[in-house]
């Protein structure tokens, strides 16, 4: 099976970077499956630290042993997977940050997606996705 | 002209799947993938009527989503240099 392929390859690869210095975190659609939104990905995508955003976002990541059996797997907190997916910029990674924000609502710390939204230069990809998400609701004021 | 609707709206959505635990979310996962794989491949039969060229026309296909998808991380590990921000309103 396709799913059992994807799943051998992360777990290759993610104990294969153990012996990496830099820490790692899951991103990508395969991490949507994690915050309440499952979709066709064969994709499996491991961040590695390179900038003080991926830092914190791999910082801030939560164990997701669920999906594999390797051990010490993480997955990227939903804000951060929104910012990821609004910086990747295709159509589908727009619909993927809009199930992100619709189906984690209470599991967002919108303070610190918002601070990155507006940092990163994509607060008209950040509005499109609010309005769908939310469409009875007016966007925040973003500071 | 409307603007681009990305999500369906909540009442036409599929049904969450956040009551589901997270090992049974990955199984949903799993499933579209499994199912998904099956009705692209099933499509290229139809179309070309030959196991061999379907499976060849089905490996093609995952080999332009493959580049697609490295291209977009590309340009999503691009965005974040701190000289290429723009705020894009």
């Amino acid at each position: 099976m396709a799913s059992e392929g994807v799943l051998a390859t992360l777990r290759a690869g993610w104990n294969a970077l153990s012996g990496v210095a830099a820490p790692k975190a899951v991103i990508g659609g395969l991490a949507l499956t994690a915050w309440n939104h499952a979709r066709y990905t064969r994709d499996a995508d491991v961040l590695l630290v390179s900038g003080d955003f991926q830092k914190e976002a791999v910082d801030r990541a939560v164990p997701w042993p669920a999906l594999t059996d390797a051990g010490d797997l993480r997955v990227v907190q939903p804000d951060d997977l929104v910012v990821i997916k609004l910086l990747a910029g295709r159509l589908i990674d727009r619909a993927d940050a809009a199930m992100l924000l619709r189906e984690n609502r209470e599991a967002i710390d919108f303070v610190r997606l918002h601070r990155e939204v507006v940092g990163q230069g994509i607060s008209a990809e950040y509005r499109q996705v609010w309005s769908d998400a939310f469409p009875s609701e007016p966007m925040p004021r973003l500071e | 002209m409307p603007p681009l609707q990305l999500i369906p709206p909540t009442d036409l959505a599929p049904p969450s799947i956040a009551h589901l635990s997270p090992r049974d979310r990955a199984r949903v996962w799993a499933q579209m993938v499994d199912e998904g794989d099956r009705l692209v491949f099933e499509g290229f039969l139809r179309q070309h009527g030959d196991q061999a060229v379907a499976r060849r026309a089905f490996d093609e296909w995952l080999a332009r989503r493959a580049a697609e998808a490295t291209s977009a991380k590309i340009r999503m590990l691009r965005a974040r240099r701190p000289t290429e921000h723009h705020d894009g309103q």
